[in-house]
């Protein structure tokens, strides 16, 4: 469960984020995330893993890939649909979820 | 029934009947998965989802049953392979094949029977069966492996059935959070992995055995977890010892309801009219 | 539309058990599969049922003109539990025989009755009700803007073995 102060915190960048969760690991999910400027697309469907898997701290899963950006681009089926994620590791999961989220966007930059 | 199935009539007089109409999805048309999809033609199964990215390269035709070098001149995807393959057998089936990653058509897994996983990465695998958790689907996994021990190789394997309400792979700790972060550090850099087809005949034959003992049982010895060890050295398969040390666990991965079902549920227009 | 409707086996015999409980004055007893959904390609809905809420005691009304009757509080009950827990309700009552079993005319005269109320809490679960044999499984769904109920023509029973009720692919 996140702190209700940083779940509001995620809301104010995304007002639909929510809480949920899958064979025990917790996700934000991000409907809406605007990504950074020039990206393409300019924003999409966003999933915030806050704890680790497949040997990532952290990982933020897109609907879509960014066009020209990320390395290693890999597709994932969570939450019953289909996620995109690439090579961007060692995001510490000791940050706050604004946090995570902002190095992950990094990415994209 | 059938002359066809004449010889397999021990399985019970509606054995046709129930393989017809049963839905079996198979992802990774492989080395494993391309046996599978052969003896799951052959027993009257009449239902195929089938799923693979990849097309036949020359390296393939060591083990890809089905596949010949016109497939690989043609790059023909396995998908492509499979489907003849199956439709030579019974040209009845219906078949419906995805020539892309498994995960962009996740949706037709849905009203699958039984699924087969024979994929060739952690990752995958925990993918999979927690789609089939969600939908309350069997999972059947198989996988080799060769191992460089210096002067020689080892030759292993494993076929799982992960079940419903059972035991899942984390579980049986055949999934493990190490070995899915080594697998993504060398994501990328690894090279082919070794694969013969003499491992991923016996490897795919036990999981068309568990089955068909699911579907239309000879033997009163039901079993709901299965995790089968194969030694390609000793030319053994035995059950995991890893089983006996958990009699009396259940799995505690999947015990949420956020495991069930569309966890983003609404209704689409095509259903509501 | 399509609909598949699938219960894990321990589930189903727990059901089983439960339905064949003698009461004080009911000829059989009744309850509700609890369950989630899903669509499914290219028109239908598969309805996952993961726990069971049997009807209660004291919550039977003693009609002598039907098997079970359930009284006001058994159906205000199921309705406020679908409310408070997005789920879709299935009642599931037993015939004592071997094979398929169908519904009777008081069956689906009664199942009209209550079931669509199901429809007016939680609109967008699929709803209905069953009836289970020794070993087979029949039954109706309302779902939706479809307003006539829907047989469901695709049961699974999940474990080992499977129990498989299917009319077609």
């Amino acid at each position: 469960m996140i702190p209700p102060e940083q779940m509001e915190e995620l809301r104010a960048i995304c007002p639909d984020a929510r809480e949920m969760s899958e064979a025990g690991l917790p996700y934000v999910y991000l409907p809406g995330l605007r990504l950074p400027e020039g990206s393409n697309p300019a924003q999409a469907e966003g999933l915030l893993a806050l704890q680790g898997r497949e040997g990532y701290p952290t990982r933020l899963f897109v609907s879509q890939q960014v066009v020209g950006k990320g390395n290693n681009w890999n597709t994932f089926h969570i939450l019953d649909k289909t996620w995109f994620a690439c090579s961007w590791n060692n995001v510490s999961s000791a940050l706050r979820p604004t946090q995570i989220l902002a190095e992950h966007l990094r990415a994209f930059r | 029934m059938n002359e066809r199935h004449t010889r397999q009539e021990f399985l019970g007089t509606r054995s046709e009947e129930i393989f017809k109409n049963c839905r079996v999805s198979i992802i990774g048309l492989g080395g494993g998965g391309s046996h599978v999809v052969q003896q799951l033609a052959h027993i009257g199964v009449g239902n195929f989802r089938i799923f693979d990215a990849d097309h036949v390269e020359d390296s393939n035709l060591n083990r890809l049953v089905g596949a010949t070098e016109s497939d690989v001149a043609s790059k023909t995807p396995k998908t492509v392979v499979a489907a003849q393959l199956i439709k030579g057998i019974n040209p009845r089936t219906s078949i419906v094949y995805i020539p892309k990653k498994w995960q962009g058509s996740a949706d037709l897994l849905r009203d699958s029977d039984v699924i087969f996983g024979c994929v060739d990465s952690f990752s995958e695998r925990q993918q999979i069966e927690t789609a089939a958790r969600r939908y309350m689907i069997p999972y059947i996994d198989i996988g080799m492996d060769v191992h460089d021990l210096g002067n020689q190789f080892a030759i292993s394997g494993q076929v799982i059935l992960s079940m419903p309400g059972e035991l899942c792979m984390k579980c049986m700790g055949f999934l493990r959070d190490d070995l899915l972060a080594r697998e993504a550090e060398r994501y990328g850099a690894a090279g082919p992995r070794p694969q013969v087809i003499w491992p991923n005949g016996v490897l795919a034959s036990l999981a068309v055995g568990i089955f068909v003992q699911l579907m239309t049982p000879w033997h009163h010895n039901h079993k709901r977890v299965w995790y089968l060890e194969y030694d390609g050295n000793s030319q053994t398969v035995m059950t995991s010892n890893r089983l006996e040390h958990l009699r009396e666990a259940t799995c505690t991965h999947f015990a949420s309801l956020d495991n069930l079902g569309d966890p983003f549920w609404l209704p689409s227009k095509a259903i509501t009219g | 539309m399509r609909v598949l409707f699938k219960v894990i086996d321990r589930l189903l015999e727990r059901v089983r058990h439960d339905l064949a409980r003698p009461h004080e004055f009911a000829a059989e007893r009744v309850g509700f599969f609890i369950c989630r959904t899903a669509e499914l390609a290219p028109e239908g809905v598969v309805v996952l049922a993961y726990d069971y809420k049997s009807v209660e005691d004291e919550d039977y009304v003693d009609d002598a003109s039907v098997g079970a009757m359930m009284g006001p509080n058994a159906i205000r009950k199921a309705l406020e539990f679908a409310l408070n827990n997005k789920a879709g309700m299935f009642h599931v009552h037993m015939h004592e025989h071997a094979g398929r079993p169908r519904f009777s005319r008081v069956d689906f005269r009664e199942s009209a009755k209550f079931v669509p109320d199901f429809r007016n809490v939680r609109p967008e679960m699929p709803h209905g009700a069953l009836v289970a044999s020794k070993d087979s499984l029949y039954g109706m769904c309302w779902y939706s803007a479809v307003s006539a109920p829907i047989e469901i023509d695709d049961f699974v029973v999940v474990g080992s073995p499977m129990v498989v009720v299917r009319i077609g692919p």
